[in-house]
């Protein structure tokens, strides 16, 4: 079985050749690895939670896994930007890698909106701390009130450009919470994972094909 | 070109006293000023590079620093660049004399001249055309270079050239350019310098220039450990693969080096045309490094007890006007006390700064490899324990920071902030903040060759520009 495998991946020669940079270079691989980490985590919690536990703060499990979404997600953003700092403190934004350097800022600006939206998904959802400063019982407080959503369209309304796009995206300036909620669920949990999967693959296609490119180059 | 430079010819204040050096593009003269200080005058020969000191002019002010000859009047007709004068003789001419020159004493040239890149790379700058023909070795032992300014202009030109084929025009000076620079067109990246500092390390080990794709055979059939044939390759390889930074060749060198039991010292003797030694060296262990004895007989056992070779070289006058200094300075930097009996009796004494005194070794072990290592054990072992604290910060955050406090979004606090600012400073951020984006977004296209990181003004501007929207955000989450 072990030859089988080895035949095919060729693990030895993967673990034991000699291709990470030695000295303080060692680190710049971190945030890369970290991004493969975390990535898988987020898609995964987001899946458990999208699938069956929604929401439910009470219990053990869900309130683990939507936790585990929130972190995982903002550091899966903080990773990322470190590893656009590597693509550029490593040069490997210059040709042939633009496309490389244009493909992780979209990538940053998806995990962004996926990040945003989350947060007001889970805004939409106050708690009982929250609900009681508003006078108002749990059991009638489903789309009511969304404090993160009105913060969220506070922030967005003094972006440039980019602000009001997503203010309209994401229906922020509906006077029915519901819409608000819908809006963001509906990008949260179906068209961001699909785009952030496609860019996501994109990425690693296009450091493969920068490799060939280089090579062709010379 | 204009006229033909002569001897007793003036160019401004300078008077030509003669001819030193005839070059690829250009050819030298010894030159002096009214108070008689002596100078260097280049007279640039080729109509391309003329043509391109006249797009790009030198500014004196701006071409010094204290490893470089200074860049002191530049001239249009005839097109003439007016240096300081080092007193120091140049690489080449060892090389020359020497045939191949002791690994210890290149290593410790291939280390001085990383230094000089590394501060060249610290101000953003890089030297172009770096050859053994551009390295002066002073009387006190301090490395320096030679037509720093000039060499980025001769990138562009020896890449016209290449274009043009003309290759006749620059076959001795070509293996000193890193492939990038005359086929990609990558112009001022250190890593070329990284790589003509790789060249100039074979050339001096290996006593003569050899093509590159011959280097390794050259190095392994002479001796030269796996070891150093690593640097060597390391810093002439292709540019992706090459060192990104002279510190990293610097520290390779320095890890060779603290792996040998062997230690010693080099003494560049002043060039007189009197004394034939040239380059030599005594036992780390003697005088704790300060005293220097040497006459010829100690430069006899230097080279029987193996330290470091102390030819003789006879010093033709041919060779002495083909050097930076032909003549040796009339009051050295080190006072030497000489002996005036008979020749081989002399005995010279001098103190020297221990700084200043190069300690090297000699590497007897393999290191294998230098530049990277595999996954296994140790890469795998110190990626697992990060990850592993990663994952425990992760699940800190979790069990610390409740999902029910959560009542806004970190990602847009900045701009949470900026709403409860006067109008006019939110104005002035937002174009802060998109012009700052799209710079930063579009850098390959203002960017191609991948410079800005070297760039310290770019750096600050940027930190300052990241610092700022932190600051802002810690602010908006309080809000």
């Amino acid at each position: 079985m072990l030859t089988w495998l080895e035949q095919r991946l060729r693990l030895k020669e993967f673990f034991t050749r000699p291709t990470i940079l030695r000295g303080f270079a060692f680190w710049s691989y971190l945030p890369g690895i970290f991004c493969l980490i975390l990535y898988p985590i987020y898609t995964i919690t987001g899946l458990c939670l999208a699938s069956k536990y929604q929401f439910n703060t009470t219990q053990p499990l869900p309130y683990l896994l939507q936790t585990l979404h929130r972190v995982s997600g903002n550091l899966l953003l903080f990773f990322l930007f470190c590893y656009i700092l590597h693509l550029f403190f490593l040069g490997i934004y210059r040709k042939p890698g633009e496309l490389i350097w244009f493909c992780s800022w979209i990538l940053f600006g998806l995990l962004s909106l996926s990040v945003i939206t989350g947060y007001i998904i889970e805004g939409a959802f106050p708690t009982q701390e929250q609900l009681q400063q508003m006078h108002i019982q749990k059991k009638d407080a489903k789309y009511t009130e969304n404090l993160v959503a009105e913060k969220t369209r506070m922030s967005l309304e003094k972006m440039p450009i980019f602000g009001r796009a997503v203010i309209r995206l994401l229906s922020l300036n509906s006077r029915n919470p519901k819409d608000i909620f819908q809006a963001s669920y509906m990008y949260h949990t179906n068209i961001l994972p699909l785009l952030l999967l496609f860019f996501f693959g994109l990425f690693l296609w296009l450091l493969d094909r920068r490799k060939i490119a280089l090579r062709s180059m010379r | 070109m204009g006229q033909t430079p002569y001897a007793g010819m003036r160019i401004g204040q300078y008077q030509l006293i003669e001819r030193i050096w005839k070059g690829t593009f250009s050819e030298s003269w010894r030159g002096k000023t009214i108070q008689a200080k002596e100078v260097i005058v280049q007279f640039i020969q080729h109509p391309n590079l003329v043509a391109l000191l006249e797009s790009y002019p030198l500014k004196p002010q701006n071409i010094a620093t204290e490893y470089t000859a200074e860049l002191i009047s530049v001239y249009s007709q005839p097109c003439a660049l007016v240096w300081s004068c080092i007193q120091g003789r140049r690489l080449d001419i060892y090389i020359k004399n020497l045939g191949k020159i002791k690994e210890s004493i290149s290593l410790y040239i291939a280390r001085k001249l990383l230094e000089i890149l590394a501060n060249l790379v610290a101000a953003g700058k890089t030297h172009g055309a770096l050859r053994s023909t551009r390295v002066i070795i002073t009387p006190n032992k301090q490395v320096m270079i030679t037509n720093y300014g000039l060499g980025q202009l001769e990138q562009i030109l020896v890449h016209q050239l290449y274009l043009e084929k003309k290759h006749y025009e620059i076959k001795n000076v070509l293996p000193y350019f890193a492939q990038e620079v005359w086929e990609d067109e990558v112009f001022e990246d250190p890593k070329s310098d990284i790589y003509s500092v790789g060249i100039i390390l074979s050339e001096m080990l290996l006593g003569k220039l050899v093509p590159h794709n011959e280097l390794l055979i050259a190095l392994q059939n002479n001796g030269y450990s796996p070891s150093i044939c690593n640097i060597i390759q390391k810093a002439t390889t292709d540019f992706e693969e090459r060192y990104n930074h002279p510190q990293e060749m610097y520290q390779d060198l320095n890890n060779l080096l603290s792996r040998s039991d062997q230690v010693e010292k080099i003494y560049v003797a002043p060039p007189r045309p009197s004394i034939n030694i040239a380059l030599e060296a005594i036992p780390a262990d003697s005088e704790e490094y300060r005293i220097y004895q040497a006459d010829v007989r100690s430069a006899q056992q230097s080279i029987e007890a193996e330290v470091v070779l102390a030819e003789s070289v006879e010093i033709l006058p041919e060779e002495l006007s083909d050097s930076r200094i032909a003549r040796a300075p009339k009051q050295t930097t080190i006072p030497i006390p000489f002996m005036t009996q008979r020749p081989d009796e002399l005995k010279q004494t001098a103190k020297f700064d221990a700084n200043k005194i190069m300690i090297a070794t000699i590497d007897k072990k393999i290191l294998d490899p230098l530049d990277r290592e595999s996954l296994w054990p140790w890469s795998i072992a110190k990626y697992g324990i990060t990850i592993l604290l990663g994952l425990i910060v992760l699940l800190f955050s979790i069990l610390v920071l409740p999902a029910s406090e959560i009542t806004s979004v970190w990602l847009l606090a900045p701009f949470l902030t900026l709403s409860h600012w006067q109008p006019i400073l939110q104005a002035l951020m937002n174009i802060l903040f998109l012009a700052g984006f799209i710079f930063i977004f579009f850098l390959p296209i203002y960017d191609p060759q991948g410079k800005a990181k070297y760039s310290n003004v770019f750096l600050f501007i940027y930190g300052l520009y990241f610092l700022t929207w932190i600051a802002l955000a810690i602010w908006g989450l309080f809000i």
